[in-house]
């Protein structure tokens, strides 16, 4: 697949202090990436250092072959921005904040604009910005980053204020702009949502990359829970291609991909007491390197295990 | 730069109208005060002289021809224009004492209201408009207070008022509030969106001009004076006072695309203003020696670039000490340009 945003090495560095560590990933073109991490986890850092509103400290960023920081206008001519921390201009009416937004790009995307915030959001735009509650301000801008006739949406925390209608008219946005050939990046804190709709996802913690998931993959992939009668097996074929998630005494957790009939054919000839088969949502992923007994040296292991 | 500026300074001029639109119509109404206080100025030293006359008994044959007289003899002194009031403002409140002081003559028969008197009788309408029906129309102190602070005073402070407000709300005040990502997100380049605020900032000033020569000229179309200015004499003294607050703005911009929070640059500025005020006057005593170290500070102040007087009379020097505030006024963007295309842009501190 084309990559429509790269990093490379990419690191900000305040002081002593590492807002992103070498971080080095791929975003493809017309896919929805998810960016996951706790608070201060470099998330915000990394779009804002992609936007060329911060600088790096070391390393490079690019949209489409664009540097971020040198060539930052080109960059934002490609780009759509939905900040986390949504600040507006009160005394401005919805109208004329959206008219305003858009007459920065020429005046492009101001009908459809007017129409995802009237029809879709249902707001009143005749009213000042002022007047429009958390909920209603983000819609305000959500209906502005929708419309933007660009190749990239970044949206950073997007439902965060939002109900949940209109959490779902978000995520139903997302999959219009994917279907229409635009590359989403949507930072967020619900789990649930990002594995909805993200092709890939990527784990961040302390300004690091940990790990990145392509949820096809993740989709079919399986959880399996073992009891054993003995002690459980230290060694398994190669060829099962089962990952050890957690050991515990008899009791095994494996992550498998691929035949499931020679995995219930190995399982037929061990002496196995219980077995349950089901499918790994991404908060276990997630916990893998954000539950709070995972200490930062133990992680390095965890990601390898992690690969697939 | 060019799909972005205007709306760019659309917004910031609607964003700007409350304080702009009083800022202007105050530099107004103080122009036109200027003008009523000089025809009032004006028209109680014809009073006083109608007075002595009628107590000398001359009044008959004298006040008409005075009258007369006056019209074709111009001052020698300028008699409008608020940035010089200093030396104005004593004449009229000289003036004021006088008339206390030959308050209680014998009433003398009552002659007919010159143009003059008809000037005084309608300033006293405005005083008392402003002041009330109970207003001590007989106090000097509420008539020097005035013309000091409302002539001298206020003119200078709004376009400094102004520059420091502009500048602090550039850079450092947009962070702040988080406007900034919003703007910037866009495709608007940091230089752009740095000289939107400079290009309203700078028609902001030419408004106060306009407003400052405007208020003058239509105040005299209501209070005759002995001396109209002419529209360039009036435009000097402005165009001085604006390039003040144009170099204020220009060291304001500079601080705040430093910083993170307004009220820093807002108050750094604030306090350079006032010191350099305080070491112009420090600098400025009479009688200090040449090569005293008092001299010092006064020579290093903007304000040393600020002869509203010579320039409403001559405008010798008005040329260099425009040119001397442009100059700061351009380091102080050229400044916030360099410092602002190489920085971070945090998320809303």
């Amino acid at each position: 697949m084309e990559t429509i945003i790269t990093t490379f090495g990419l690191t900000k560095q305040y002081g002593d202090f590492y807002a992103l560590r070498n971080l080095s990933l791929e975003v493809h073109r017309g896919e929805v990436f998810g960016l996951l991490g706790p608070n201060g986890s470099g998330k915000t850092t990394t779009i804002r250092t992609i936007l060329g509103l911060i600088k790096a400290s070391s390393g490079s960023a690019s949209v489409a072959g664009l540097d971020c920081w040198h060539d930052s206008l080109m960059v934002r001519e490609r780009v759509s921005y939905l900040p986390g921390e949504l600040r507006m201009f009160g005394y401005l009416s919805g109208y004329k904040h959206l008219k305003f937004l858009c007459d920065l790009r020429g005046g492009l995307g101001y009908d459809r604009a007017v129409h995802i915030a009237e029809k879709i959001m249902e707001l009143d735009l005749k009213r000042k910005v002022r007047q429009y509650s958390t909920g209603m301000k983000q819609k305000l801008a959500l209906a502005q980053a929708f419309s933007d006739p660009v190749e990239i949406l970044i949206l950073d925390e997007p439902t965060s204020a939002l109900d949940p209608s209109a959490r779902e008219i978000v995520l139903d946005l997302v999959l219009n702009a994917k279907s229409q050939g635009q590359t989403v990046i949507f930072s967020g804190h619900v789990l649930s949502e990002v594995e909805r709709i993200s092709d890939r996802v990527a784990i961040m913690r302390r300004g690091q990359l940990m790990h990145v998931e392509d949820m096809h993959t993740r989709r079919c992939a399986r959880m399996v829970l073992a009891r054993f009668e003995t002690d459980a097996p230290q060694e398994f074929p190669d060829d099962l291609g089962l990952i050890v998630r957690r050991r515990d005494g008899r009791e095994l957790l494996f992550e498998h991909q691929g035949e499931i009939k020679s995995l219930l054919d190995w399982f037929s000839r061990q002496p196995i007491s219980e077995i349950a088969i089901g499918t790994e949502d991404l908060r276990g992923l997630y916990d893998r390197f954000h539950s709070p007994d995972v200490r930062d040296e133990e992680l390095v292991a965890v990601v390898d295990n992690a690969k697939p | 730069m060019n799909k972005s500026l205007f709306p760019l300074i659309n917004r910031l001029m609607v964003e700007t109208r409350f304080f702009l639109g009083f800022s202007l119509i105050a530099l107004f109404g103080l122009s036109w005060f200027s003008v009523l206080r000089t025809s009032w100025s004006e028209g109680r030293q014809e009073t006083v002289a109608i007075r002595e006359q009628a107590q000398r008994g001359e009044l008959a044959k004298a006040a008409p021809k005075k009258a007369a007289e006056k019209k074709d003899e111009p001052k020698a002194e300028p008699a409008k224009d608020e940035p010089k009031s200093e030396t104005k403002a004593e004449p009229a409140k000289d003036a004021t004492k006088t008339a206390d002081a030959t308050a209680t003559p014998a009433a003398p028969a009552r002659p007919p209201e010159t143009d003059a008197q008809r000037n005084q009788r309608r300033a006293r309408g405005f005083y008392q408009f402003m002041g009330g029906p109970d207003m001590d129309m007989s106090s000097g102190a509420i008539e020097t207070m005035m013309l000091y602070f409302l002539t001298v005073g206020i003119p200078i402070m709004i376009p400094l008022f102004w520059g420091i407000s502009r500048g602090s709300a550039a850079v450092a005040a947009e962070i702040e509030r988080g406007t900034m990502d919003m703007i910037l997100s866009r495709p608007v380049s940091r230089t752009s969106y740095l000289m939107a605020h400079v290009i309203t900032t700078v028609i902001g000033f030419a408004l106060m001009i306009v407003f400052l020569i405007a208020g003058n000229k239509v105040a005299e179309q209501f209070h005759s004076v002995d001396m109209s200015p002419s529209i360039k004499a009036l435009a000097r003294p402005a165009i001085n006072v604006v390039a003040m607050g144009l170099a204020t703005f220009g060291i304001t911009l500079a601080m705040s695309a430093w910083d993170l929070v307004r009220w820093r640059p807002n108050m750094i500025a604030s306090i350079l203003t006032i010191a350099q005020l305080v070491g112009y006057a420090v600098g400025n005593q009479p009688g200090t020696e040449d090569d005293s170290w008092y001299k010092v500070p006064g020579k290093l102040s903007i304000f040393s670039t600020f002869f509203p007087i010579e320039g409403f009379v001559k405008g010798e020097k008005l040329g260099f000490n425009v040119m001397v505030l442009s100059a700061v006024f351009v380091v102080g963007v050229v400044a916030a340009i360099l410092r602002f295309n190489s920085r971070d842009l945090p998320a809303n501190s």
